[in-house]
C-alpha cells in the first residue's frame, strides 16, 4: 500500500477548510439564530410573566377593593341594622307611652265615671229611702188609741160578708186575734182593743198580745188563717216590692 | 490490472502535485457544501426555509449528541466534532453516486482525519486542563503505565483510521466484483447497504474522536 503524502496534505488541508467552511457558514448562523430565537423567547417568556406578574396584581388589587367593599358593606349594614332596631324601640316606646296614657286616660275616666254613677246612685238611694220612708210613715196612727180607732174603722169599713168570714175564721177550733205590737200596750189600751175587736168579731172572742218591735211599729190582727197588718213594716216591705216591680 | 487498488488514482497534476480522485472528490463535497449553506442562510432571518431549518435540526442534533457525551456547553467543540461527521456522511455517501468513489476509501483521507484527531486531542486537552496537568494524566493510575498511555495514544488513533479505512475501501472492492461478477443492477442492494455502512462508519469515526477529546478535557474517561 502506498500513501500519497500530496494527497494526505492536500486532504487535511480540504478538512480544515471544510471545518472553517461550516464554521463560518453553518454553526455560527445558527448558534447566532438559535441565540437570537432564545433571546426573544427569553423576551416573550419575560413579557409574558410581567404580564402575569400585573394580572395577579390587578387579582390582588380586585381581591382587596372586594374585601373593602364587602367590609363596608357589612358595616353599613350593622349600622341600618342598629338604626332600624334604634327606631323600633323609640316606635314601641312612643307605643308603649301612647297605650300607658289611654288606660291612665280610661282609668280615670272609668273611676269618674264610677264616682259619678257612685254619686248618682247615693242620690237616687237616698231618695228611695226617703219615699219608703214618706211611704211607710203615711199611714202611721199619731197614737195608740189612734190606732185602735183606726183599725176599728177598718172592720167597720168591710162588707157584711167579708166580716162574716173573719167571724167563722175564728169561731172555728175556738180561735183567738193575736195583736202584735212593737211596744207592749199598757192595760187601758188592751182593754179598749179587746172592747174594739169584741165588738166587730164577736163577744167571746179572745185577745192576745204579742210584743214584736221587728213590726216598727202600728200593729197587725194574726187570726187564725190570716192576718191584718198595719205595721211599719208592713208597709215599707210593701214599698220595697213596688219598687222591685 | 496490473495497478494496485489501494494506490493512488491521480487524476491530473496541478504543478507538481498530484490530484487524486480523492482530493477532487473531497473539493466536489466541499463545493457541494459551500452551495447548500450559501442556499439555506442566502436571508439570514432567524425563521428561515426548509433547507435553514433542516440544517438547524442537524446542528442542534449533533450539538445534543456532543452535551451528552462531554455535559458541558457543546458549541467549543461543535466546528470540528459537527464538521468531521458531516464530512464523513457526505464523503461516505458519495459511493452512491455512480462513478464517484468515496475520499475515505483511500487511506490518505483516513490519516488525514486521523491526525487532525489527535493533533485536536491534545490541543484541547492542553488548553482545558493546562500543561502540567494534562501531561501528569498519562501518569495515572500509575507511572509505570506511561508507555502503554502513550503506545494507546497512537494505536487508538490507528485504529479509528484503519476502522473507516477498511470499511469503506472493503466496501468499494465488494461492489466492484459484485459489479463484474454479476452485471449493473446486482449491487444495488449492496450501494443501500453502502449507505447504512457510511453513515454508521461516520458516527463512530465522530463519537470516537469525541470521547477522545472528552476525555482529554476531562469529561469523560477515556
Amino acid at each position: 500500500m502506498q500513501i500519497d503524502w500530496w494527497t494526505l496534505a492536500l486532504q487535511t488541508i480540504n478538512f480544515l477548510v471544510v471545518v472553517w467552511l461550516l464554521s463560518r457558514f453553518l454553526y455560527r448562523p445558527v448558534r447566532r439564530m438559535i441565540e437570537e430565537r432564545e433571546a426573544a423567547d427569553r423576551k416573550a417568556a419575560e413579557a409574558a410573566e410581567e404580564k402575569a406578574r400585573k394580572a395577579e396584581e390587578a387579582r390582588a388589587d380586585y381581591e382587596t377593593r372586594r374585601a373593602e367593599l364587602d367590609e363596608t358593606y357589612r358595616k353599613r349594614e350593622a349600622e341600618l341594622h342598629a338604626a332600624a332596631a334604634k327606631e323600633r324601640n323609640a316606635m314601641l316606646e312612643a307605643a308603649q307611652n301612647e297605650a300607658d296614657a289611654l288606660i291612665a286616660e280610661a282609668r280615670d275616666r272609668i273611676a269618674r265615671e264610677r264616682r259619678e254613677a257612685l254619686e248618682a246612685l247615693q242620690a237616687r238611694i237616698a231618695g228611695l229611702a226617703a219615699d219608703l220612708a214618706k211611704t211607710a210613715l203615711k199611714g202611721q196612727a199619731p197614737s195608740a188609741t189612734a190606732e185602735v180607732e183606726r183599725v176599728a174603722a177598718f172592720l167597720d169599713g168591710l162588707s157584711g160578708a167579708e166580716r162574716e168570714e173573719l167571724r167563722r175564721d175564728l169561731s172555728a177550733d175556738r180561735g183567738a186575734v193575736t195583736v202584735t205590737t212593737a211596744a207592749a200596750p199598757p192595760e187601758d189600751l188592751r182593754t179598749a182593743w179587746r172592747a174594739a175587736l169584741s165588738q166587730r168579731l164577736g163577744d167571746d172572742l179572745r185577745v192576745e198580745f204579742i210584743e214584736d218591735p221587728a213590726i216598727l211599729g202600728g200593729v197587725e190582727l194574726h187570726l187564725p188563717h190570716g192576718a191584718l197588718r198595719f205595721s211599719v213594716a208592713d208597709r215599707l216591705n210593701r214599698a220595697a216590692a213596688a219598687m222591685k216591680d | 490490472m496490473d495497478a494496485s487498488p489501494l494506490a493512488p488514482d491521480v487524476l491530473f497534476m496541478l504543478g507538481p502535485v498530484p490530484i487524486s480522485r480523492a482530493v477532487a472528490t473531497t473539493w466536489a463535497i466541499m463545493v457541494l457544501l459551500w452551495g447548500v449553506l450559501a442556499l439555506a442562510f442566502r436571508t439570514g432571518a432567524p425563521r428561515g426555509g426548509a433547507l435553514q431549518s433542516a440544517l438547524e435540526i442537524v446542528v442542534t442534533t449533533i450539538a445534543a449528541q456532543l452535551r451528552e457525551i462531554f455535559d458541558r456547553d457543546p458549541w467549543p467543540f461543535l466546528p470540528l466534532l459537527g464538521s468531521l461527521f458531516i464530512f464523513l456522511v457526505l464523503a461516505n455517501l458519495a459511493a452512491v453516486v455512480p462513478g464517484v468513489t468515496p475520499p475515505t476509501g483511500h487511506i490518505e483521507t483516513p490519516m488525514a482525519l486521523g491526525l487532525i484527531v489527535f493533533l485536536s486531542v491534545h490541543a484541547y486537552g492542553l488548553r482545558a486542563r493546562g500543561t502540567r496537568r494534562y501531561l501528569h494524566h498519562y501518569l495515572e493510575p500509575t507511572p509505570f503505565l506511561l508507555p502503554l498511555n502513550l503506545l494507546s495514544e497512537l494505536t487508538r488513533i490507528f485504529s479509528l483510521m484503519i476502522r473507516l479505512f477498511g470499511n469503506m475501501m472493503s466496501h468499494e472492492f465488494v461492489i466492484a466484483i459484485l459489479a463484474l461478477l454479476a452485471g449493473l443492477l446486482v449491487p444495488v442492494p449492496f450501494l443501500l447497504l453502502g449507505i447504512l455502512i457510511g453513515l454508521i462508519q461516520a458516527y463512530i469515526f465522530t463519537v470516537l474522536a469525541t470521547v477522545y477529546i472528552a476525555a482529554a478535557v476531562g469529561a469523560v474517561e477515556a
